[in-house]
Parts: structure tokens; C-alpha cells; sequence
């Protein structure tokens, strides 16, 4: 009988049918990440920057965050979010997270695209963001351009 | 047959070493090309070459979303110049090289939406208004204005450093802080006030600003 169950619960995990717990009762909790899954997540549906040979390089999606591959195995992007400013800039944040359990200091840029993907202004300048072990950081960007920004992409790196 | 292949290649080695030695000593004193972003060859405690670029960066983009600013129909006149910009830190630095980097990237996201006033050419600007007004000059293209144009912001700022150093390692480390204000020429107000840009460095061994 025991065995039967342990079987069931194995099945029903292996599955992915096992529902979440509710986020509120992960709080008080240290904070852990699943980099494999981050890694393995699908490439979002949307707008790319892609070769103009065709495969001759990863797409980049765009309004995404773009890693280096000194971070991704560092860093997680818990959430992002673009907003018009009130003079029609696009202000643009991302919410880091560094999974390890060092200091980590990272360099942070971002594109700025119109919607047939030409650059509406020269790259943002690398800003350094500190990300203190197992702990979030933001980093927050603004355009210069107003209406004709449709598309951002941010790049992260590090050379840790 | 064989004494004089290996005569040759003796040669051969003699003539190689030298141009060898040349090309890495060469390598070694050319010049590199660095982006001016980025950390360089050489860097220290202070202020840096990829910093002044961070900061007009940062400004811009945190001026250019101000509605109070640049989101009104008519332009409005700001003065960017190093007069009202102090150094107050312990780093030598050029405080036009700041100024000049901020005004330039200031004026090409601006984009018409403000107007650029200079008060630091003002004697050439009397100068020509004087020829024209008294006949030596004709008026030129653009007509001529009653005043010169009157200004509604000033930039300001102020750059100041903590420094401290560990007697026994010799480490020094330092805080440099960058502070812009605007400030509204008629009232005195402060409508806008800068995020302060503020870097903490520390290092083992010197490197002179200068």
C-alpha cells in the first residue's frame, strides 16, 4: 500500500501536476533559485534581433533581458516592466536577483528600438548594479527618445 | 651539402631572433584603442574616463523625463557651463571636460525640446551685436533681436570626495560624490535635483589624477 502511494506521488510529481504553494506561504523563507529552470524556460513569442544570414546567431528576443554567460548562471530576472514617463519617455526596470551567495557586481545597459527595430538612440552607458548574495536589486533605465520607442532591450553582463 | 643546410638555417635563426624581439617590444609601447566607457588600462580611486559618461548618461535621461522641464510647449532656456560647478573633492579634474560632456549629450536627446543658452561666449555675442548696430555689419541672415536671450534654468553641481586610507596596508579608498541641481533664474527655486552619482573605490596602489 505504502508503495502504491509513494508510486502515485512520484507520478503525479514527475508530472508537474503538483500545485503550487501559495506565494504567501514561501515568505519567511531563504531565498533559493532554480537556475536549470530559468535556463530551459522558452525563448518568449515577440519581436527578435536575428542575423541577417539566417542562424548565424541566437535571436535576441527583444523587451527581454539579454545575459552574458558569466551571469546567466548567476542571475535571474524576477520581473520586468516598461511605463511611459509623463513626457512620453519609456522607462524601463528590471528586478534582479543574485542567486549566489557572493557580492555580485554586474554592468547593465539598454537599447532603445523603434518598431522596425533601428536604434531611436545611442545604447545607454553600462551602469553598474550591486547585488548583495541571495538578494534582489533594481535596475532602472529611462529613453531620451519619446513616442517613436517600441521595442528595449537590456544586456547584462559581468566580468566576475 | 648538410654543413651548409645547417650554416642556413643557423642564418636564418640569427636574422629571426632580432625582429622578433623588435615586434614584442613593439606590441608592448603601441598605443591601444580603449572604449571610453569601459575601465581602461589604467584605473584608480577617482573619477574615470567611463564615470564621465555614466554621469552625463544618468542626467540626461533623468532630465529628459521631467514633465515640468521638457514637457511644455514652449522651450525652456538653460545655461550648461562649468561657472556654477564645483570641485570641492580631493581628485584635479577638469571641470569643463564634465560640463562639456554633459551639454553635448544634453543637447542631442533634447532635440529641440530645450534651448541651449551660452553665457560664456557673451563677449563675442556683444561684440557682433555692436558692429551691427552701429553699421560696420550688416544684420546678417537671422534679423536682429531686441535683448539676448534671457535664461530660465542654470546647471549647477558640485563634486566632492571622502577619503580614507588604511595605515597599515596602505589601501586607500575613496567616495566621490556628483551632485546637479537646476536652478530657476528668476524665483531661486530647485525644481530638479539630481540622483546623486556616487562611486566608493578602493586599491592597493596609486594611480595619479592629473
Amino acid at each position: 500500500m505504502k508503495i502504491a502511494l509513494a508510486l502515485c506521488a512520484a507520478a503525479v510529481l514527475l508530472s508537474g501536476l503538483v500545485p503550487e504553494a501559495p506565494v504567501a506561504a514561501r515568505e519567511n523563507r531563504p531565498l533559493k533559485c532554480r537556475i536549470g529552470a530559468a535556463r530551459r524556460a522558452q525563448a518568449p513569442v515577440g519581436a527578435a534581433l536575428v542575423a541577417n544570414v539566417p542562424r548565424a546567431m541566437t535571436p535576441v528576443s527583444l523587451d527581454a533581458v539579454q545575459m552574458n554567460d558569466r551571469v546567466w548562471k548567476k542571475v535571474i530576472v524576477e520581473g520586468l516592466f516598461a511605463r511611459r514617463t509623463p513626457t512620453d519617455t519609456l522607462e524601463v526596470m528590471a528586478r534582479l536577483v543574485n542567486c549566489t551567495k557572493a557580492p555580485l557586481a554586474v554592468s547593465v545597459r539598454s537599447s532603445f528600438l523603434d518598431a522596425g527595430q533601428a536604434p531611436t538612440e545611442p545604447t545607454s552607458v553600462w551602469r553598474i548594479v550591486h547585488i548583495a548574495p541571495l538578494s534582489m536589486a533594481t535596475y532602472q533605465e529611462r529613453s531620451m527618445a519619446t513616442t517613436n520607442v517600441a521595442h528595449y532591450l537590456i544586456e547584462l553582463r559581468s566580468d566576475q | 651539402m648538410r654543413g651548409s643546410i645547417i650554416i642556413a638555417a643557423l642564418a636564418a635563426t640569427a636574422l629571426a631572433v632580432p625582429t622578433d624581439t623588435a615586434s614584442a617590444q613593439r606590441k608592448g609601447t603601441q598605443a591601444m584603442e580603449l572604449d571610453p566607457t569601459g575601465r581602461g588600462a589604467i584605473s584608480g580611486v577617482g573619477l574615470e574616463s567611463r564615470d564621465i559618461d555614466m554621469l552625463a548618461d544618468q542626467v540626461v535621461r533623468e532630465l529628459m523625463s521631467r514633465p515640468d522641464i521638457v514637457g511644455g510647449t514652449t522651450p525652456p532656456r538653460i545655461v550648461v557651463d562649468s561657472e556654477k560647478f564645483y570641485n570641492d573633492s580631493s581628485q584635479r579634474i577638469d571641470r569643463d571636460m564634465l560640463t562639456g560632456a554633459l551639454r553635448a549629450s544634453f543637447s542631442r536627446a533634447a532635440a529641440g525640446r530645450i534651448r541651449f543658452v551660452s553665457r560664456e561666449s557673451m563677449d563675442i555675442v556683444m561684440r557682433e551685436r555692436e558692429l551691427k548696430r552701429t553699421g560696420v555689419a550688416d544684420t546678417g541672415t537671422r534679423g536682429m533681436t531686441q535683448g539676448v536671450s534671457g535664461v530660465d534654468y542654470q546647471m549647477i553641481g558640485k563634486m566632492s570626495s571622502l577619503d580614507s586610507r588604511d595605515l597599515k596596508s596602505g589601501m586607500v579608498q575613496r567616495r566621490t560624490q556628483i551632485v546637479f541641481e537646476l536652478v530657476d533664474l528668476e524665483t531661486g527655486d530647485l525644481p530638479w535635483t539630481s540622483q546623486p552619482y556616487v562611486i566608493l573605490r578602493a586599491a592597493g596602489e596609486g594611480v595619479l589624477y592629473r
